[in-house]
């Protein structure tokens, strides 16, 4: 479990977050939603050490984190993917996944790889390739397997479908859900599409200016007239159908 | 025997090489123009002197100790000096002001020791000397003509499959492209830079004491060299270790071999603008290829400028292959 306690944080002396608190529990999806701007990225970045905390502690699972510098905090089992600059562009995929398992024993890591291979097969005949000659969307694929890759208790997403094809997202979206579920992962999902991430998720927080204006289910957010309205473009009218698009 | 002016350019152009090489990587890591990598080569200079005056150890010898010098030298500058001063957020400006600092600081403790070699066992040159004599000579030219070149090769291959075949040396090159991805897939960032500024010391400490057996040696021997070493470095595109080596072969070689033309078509008073050509060399590196020589196109230059060359070996080579057919 990850406890974000009165957080303020920011990059230098830019302060962004102001006394955020945030929960995440295992076998949960905790989605977090905001406008542009809002701080979502900054969040989960605080989280991994990279960002300045000014105020307010982090825990997981009751032992204190922040402070510790990232690659101690990864090497404790948080895994991230970032929302841009996922990749090391200059490197092979295969290089990449090297790097994802950097803390894991060789044997361990094939195994786990060959596991995350079966969610993108497309991924193995790319494997000798470097990761600048892919795509958007296979970027991002290779991206998330070497989120997986780390077998994480904690694992955060910044927007893990952009740039994906409908498709695929929904199945990206699925694996996460099943994520959850089935490992016990305690996952942390910031997504640009409100109303998909919010229906796969558990609890909820609605992020604005850096403050949280909103923490619950997430049907209860999805139901919320005015939130829903003023912050994650859903319109009156589906509002009125329990916030939920058709 | 060989030609003086061809041995000069083999030792000089694979010196510069192994210097440039060192320079980049700790470039690459820090993004810190680095003016007291020039005193690291001193230290390999001092090493090789000192262990052969005192104790008649060949350069050869003491190459490993020099490297291990060196790269104490790097370490602690890079931990003691910038790594404080940018977690206190120093600017880039105020970084590279604070290597000409430290450059400063080791030429005065080089003086010192030179000080200290003079009274302890009168060695009246110990501030200024002439090259040490080589160890040994293969087909009557003196061995560093073999080993400074040989010991790029070696060094330019070890690094190469360092950073592409061991997890620290991809991990070396994840750090440079992308510090905090790297931070969170829980590479220790921080380590990896000092390996990189180890590796430097060593690479121009080793190289300073190769110098010294071709080369006069002294307080500020190394940091003499320090133009060229970046001449060589923004050639070779500032951010290419390969392209660094490369950079250092023609910076030296060029240096030989234009003053030796220089010398022989005007007279010897061109002598004293040889350190120009590097120099020269850089800033039109700067104003025409400012990402160094590795950015070159080679194929596409070579097959626009000759195109019709190009067109006709493919005519020719299809003319033999019928006639090896046996058609006409
Ligand atoms: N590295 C940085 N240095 C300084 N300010 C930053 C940095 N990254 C983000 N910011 C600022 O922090 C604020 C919050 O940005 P953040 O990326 O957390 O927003 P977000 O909620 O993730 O937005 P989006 O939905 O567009 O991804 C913005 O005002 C942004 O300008
Ligand atoms: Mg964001």
């Amino acid at each position: 479990m990850i406890k974000v306690d009165e957080v303020s944080a920011g990059y230098g002396k830019l302060q962004i977050l102001d006394d955020v608190s945030i929960e995440a529990r295992p076998e949960k999806i905790t989605v977090i939603v905001g406008p542009n701007g809002s701080g979502k990225s900054t969040l989960l970045k605080t989280i991994a050490g990279l960002t300045n905390i000014y105020r307010g502690s982090i825990t997981l699972s009751g032992t204190k984190i922040s402070g510790l510098p990232p690659y101690k905090i990864a090497r404790m089992g948080i895994a991230y993917l970032p929302q841009t600059e996922s990749t090391f562009t200059r490197l092979t995929v295969a290089e990449n996944f090297k790097m994802a398992g950097y803390t894991v024993e060789a044997n361990d890591l094939k195994e786990r790889l060959a596991k995350a291979l079966e969610i993108f097969p497309k991924l193995s005949s790319y494997l000798n390739s470097k990761v600048s000659n892919l795509s958007g969307g296979e970027r991002q694929m290779v991206a998330m397997t070497m989120a997986l890759l780390r077998k994480p208790s904690v694992i955060m997403f910044d927007e893990p479908t952009a740039n994906l094809a409908p498709i695929i997202a929904t199945d990206v979206l699925n694996t996460i859900s099943n994520l959850s579920k089935d490992s016990g992962l305690t996952v942390l999902l910031v997504e640009q599409n409100a109303t998909r991430a919010l229906k796969i998720g558990h609890w909820a927080y609605l992020l604005a200016s850096g403050k949280t204006i909103f923490r619950g289910t997430t049907k209860e957010l999805l139901e919320h007239r005015e939130l829903g309205r003023l912050y994650l473009g859903l319109t009156v009218s589906e509002s009125g159908s329990g916030n939920r698009p058709s | 025997m060989v030609e003086a002016f061809v041995t000069d350019t083999i030792v000089y152009a694979s010196l510069f090489g192994l210097m440039a090489l060192g320079l980049t990587l700790t470039y690459l890591t820090t993004k810190v123009p680095n003016f007291a990598y020039g005193s690291f080569v001193t230290i390999g200079m001092y090493t090789a002197f000192a262990l052969y005056r005192i104790q008649k150890i060949s350069p050869y010898a003491s190459a490993p100790i020099a490297f291990a010098l060196g790269a104490v030298a790097s370490v602690s500058m890079y931990l003691g000096v910038l790594r404080i001063l940018s977690k206190r957020g120093s600017s880039l400006v105020a970084l590279m002001i604070a290597t000409l600092a430290v450059d400063i600081a080791f030429v005065g403790i080089f003086g010192i020791y030179s000080d200290y070699l003079t009274s302890r066992y009168a060695f009246i040159d110990s501030k200024q000397f002439y090259p040490i004599p080589d160890s040994f000579t293969l087909f009557g030219t003196a061995g560093i003509v073999y080993v400074a070149p040989i010991s790029l090769g070696i060094v330019t291959l070890a690094v190469f499959l360092l950073l592409t075949q061991s997890k620290l040396g991809v991990a070396m090159r994840a750090s440079v492209e992308n510090p905090s991805l790297a931070r969170v897939v829980g590479i220790n960032v921080e380590r990896v830079y000092v390996f990189a500024w180890l590796l430097a010391g060593g690479f121009a400490a080793m190289s300073g004491s190769y110098y010294v057996l071709w080369l006069p040696g002294g307080i500020t021997g190394g940091s003499n060299l320090i133009v060229e070493i970046f001449a060589a470095s923004v050639l070779g595109g500032l951010a290419s270790i390969y392209g660094s080596v490369l950079g250092g072969l023609i910076i030296g070689a060029s240096e030989v071999l234009v003053t030796k033309v220089a010398l022989d078509q005007l007279g010897s008073w061109v002598g004293i603008y040889q350190k120009g050509i590097p120099l020269i060399i850089m800033v039109v590196t700067l104003l025409v290829l400012p990402k160094g020589i590795t950015s070159i196109d080679w194929h596409r230059m070579f097959v626009k400028a000759y195109p019709s060359f190009a067109s006709q070996l493919r005519r020719l080579y299809h003319s033999m292959a019928k006639l090896t057919r046996g058609e006409s």
